[in-house]
């Protein structure tokens, strides 16, 4: 018999308990795993929508974090043309609107101009593409139309005006198919914002270039004061939501973290109290401290790494459920980055190793006679 | 040696020409800062081979005096010498005791979650032996016990005089040079306690195996050479039996 088989003979022996322990760890890390994993593929999602519509740069108002109107004009629009390397200029106006009677909270409409290259790439599934001659029309992305069951032709309440579904497209990003697409002027009507636009999508004919495009950057920025352009994945990263959904997301799996490192705690302090008899038999037949801790600890190390396995297995449920609601699956994707599972492993492992420190230092201090008399 | 204050006489046995293997002298042991006198200037001496029985009342200090022979305790006064070196001078007890000392248990104490013969590699970890050889050892001890049938058993699987007998093969691990056991028999019905002094028997005559067994049990004091009477914390009779009643020794 080797060492490290007693470890794991007394957890596979123990199957209930070890269960219970494993289950515990596993709900708390799948917990963390899985908001962190949310709040990341939320900002990942973002970042590749852009990067599939080949967007280079986007422009937005700069600094403004306290000011109520951020958009811009679209007189810029004429101008980021004239800078020298630019391939395409598309100015848009983003709007956030809720649908509470479908429990639809957090619905990202886009207002982009008739011609805009953004329409005319949009991978139409059913119906046609908004025409810059449609009037009061919209298209629905394929993840809305499903929760609020509307088909072409129907009639969508857009700020309370009914709008027609002419299409619906499906998108490989999740905010784009829980949202819709109306035009540009139709949108800046409806939100009193005539002639402005939230940010324009420049697109640059040597985007590999760092040099270029840096360049490019300044010579927009120089255009007026209050100009910002950044790369997608940069602005991203600057979003107020995106931010915001992180910190929520940390704060939360932090919390999570908390209590799981708390039960893992006590599950391994339990485990101690209980076989304190069993540690005061190996120190009286003379089995030294530091070997009777090492078995302690290596109880827990296993205890974790099945705990974290666990953990992760769920996560990829937990998410794959949330991904299906129709309250979040406009916004949540399904997929983990394999970073944050890495995180979680070494979470586990620091917890179940750091819970036990303890308890194990305790269990083998006691005095040999102390240990076999408690109890 | 004397007890001053001790009104019981106490009868000597004659010295054997060996130096003994255990010297304890003037041993003082208290609890709850001193509150409690546990043991109270108790001085005995073991020889190499021998069968001592320590008998005396609940309370008495029988496994207070076995906990500091067996270097699990350190008594607040006096000296344990063990071939003829002080305990107190020795750096490490827990290697001591995994050497050089085997205990048995009223209660067994096995881990539970462990073969009879997982069980009896458990002292080998403090010692030279490799997974292999700790298995064959384990294997041959077990034999010695009768319990080459049980060895994938465990303990919860296993009756109690065989617990008892496994705890025994545990004991003998690391050769040691002296075996104590506290109430050994004291979860034990009469025939599984039968089985457990038939084999201290044997491991005393054909292995000189010295032992020292505390008991409340006539039956187990008669199967020793010596019986040591403990009453509230101090030797009050320290008797050499002159026959064995044991039949197999006569
Ligand atoms: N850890 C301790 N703390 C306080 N008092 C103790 C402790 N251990 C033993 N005692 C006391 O010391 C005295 C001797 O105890 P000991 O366990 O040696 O008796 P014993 O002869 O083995 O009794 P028993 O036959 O019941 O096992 C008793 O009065 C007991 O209550
Ligand atoms: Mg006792």
């Amino acid at each position: 018999m080797s060492f490290f088989s007693i470890p794991l003979k007394s957890l596979l022996r123990r199957r209930t308990r070890s269960a219970l322990t494993i289950l515990g760890l596993g709900i708390a890390l799948a917990a963390v795993i899985s908001l962190v994993g949310i709040s990341q593929g939320f900002e990942r999602s973002f970042v590749r929508m852009y990067q599939r519509r080949g967007v280079d740069l986007l422009v937005q108002r700069s600094g403004g974090g306290n000011r109520k109107d951020k958009t811009l004009s679209v007189k810029l629009d004429p101008k980021l043309r004239a800078i020298k390397g630019v391939r395409d200029v598309d100015g848009g106006l983003m709007d956030m609107i809720a649908m509470p009677e479908f429990d639809q909270f957090a619905i990202i409409l886009n207002g982009l101009p008739g011609n805009s290259p953004e329409l005319t790439r949009a991978n139409v599934i059913d119906g046609r593409r908004l025409e810059p001659t449609d009037e009061r029309s919209l298209m629905l992305g394929k993840v809305l139309a499903l929760n609020i069951g509307a088909k072409v032709g129907d009639d969508v309440k857009i700020y309370e005006q009914p709008y027609k579904v002419v299409g619906i497209y499906e998108s490989p990003t999740v905010f784009e198919n829980g949202g819709a697409i109306i035009l540009l002027e139709d949108l800046q009507r409806l939100t009193d914002l005539n002639g402005k636009v939230t940010g324009f999508a420049v697109s640059i004919d040597h985007p590999g270039n760092e040099a270029e495009v840096a360049r490019i950057a300044r010579e927009i920025q120089a255009l007026e004061p209050h100009l910002e352009a950044m790369r997608p994945d940069k602005l991203v990263a600057e979003v107020q939501e995106v931010k915001a959904a992180k910190a929520t997301a940390w704060i939360t799996s932090a919390i999570a973290l908390v209590i799981g490192a708390i039960g893992m705690l006590n599950t391994m302090v339990m485990s101690v109290f209980e076989r304190t008899r069993e540690i005061g038999t190996l120190r009286a037949i003379g089995w030294r401290k530091s070997r009777v801790m090492r078995l302690i600890l290596l109880e827990a190390t296993f205890l974790s790494i099945s705990g974290a396995v666990a953990g992760a297995i769920a996560a990829v449920g937990i998410t794959k459920i949330m991904s299906s609601l129709p309250l979040t699956n406009g916004y949540i994707g399904s997929e983990i980055a394999p970073a944050v599972f890495v995180q979680g492993f070494v979470i586990a492992l620091l917890v179940g190793f750091f819970g036990s420190l303890y308890p194990a230092w305790w269990g083998a201090s006691l005095s040999p006679i102390e240990a076999l008399r408690r109890k | 040696m004397s007890s001053p204050g001790t009104a019981t006489a106490v009868e000597r046995r004659t010295q054997p020409a060996a130096p003994a293997i255990l010297r304890a002298v003037n041993l003082r042991r208290t609890y709850a800062d001193g509150q409690v006198t546990a043991l109270n200037d108790v001085s005995l001496e073991v020889h190499p081979g021998e069968y001592v029985a320590i008998m005396g009342r609940s309370g008495s200090g029988k496994s207070t005096l076995l906990n500091l022979l067996g270097a699990l305790d350190r008594p607040d006064q006096g000296e344990i010498y063990f071939e003829g070196e002080a305990l107190s001078k020795q750096r490490n007890l827990d290697s001591f005791r995994a050497q050089r000392i085997g205990f048995v248990f009223q209660s067994f104490y096995l881990l539970p979650t462990l073969t009879a013969i997982e069980n009896v590699q458990i002292p080998m970890f403090e010692g030279p032996l490799n997974p292999t050889q700790r298995a064959d050892r384990a294997r041959e001890l077990l034999k010695i016990v009768n319990l080459e049938h049980r060895l994938n058993h465990l303990p919860m699987e296993l009756s109690v005089g065989e617990r008892q007998r496994v705890a025994i093969a545990r004991a003998l691990a690391n050769e040691p040079a002296m075996l104590l056991a506290d109430e050994p028999t004291g979860n034990l019905d009469s025939t599984n306690e039968a089985e457990v002094l038939d084999l201290f028997d044997r491991l005393h005559r054909e292995r000189n195996m010295t032992l020292v067994v505390i008991t409340h049990s006539q039956d187990v004091a008669d199967r020793a050479e010596r019986t040591v009477h403990l009453r509230d914390g101090r030797i009050v009779a320290d008797v050499v039996a002159h026959h064995t009643p044991n039949s197999s020794r006569s």
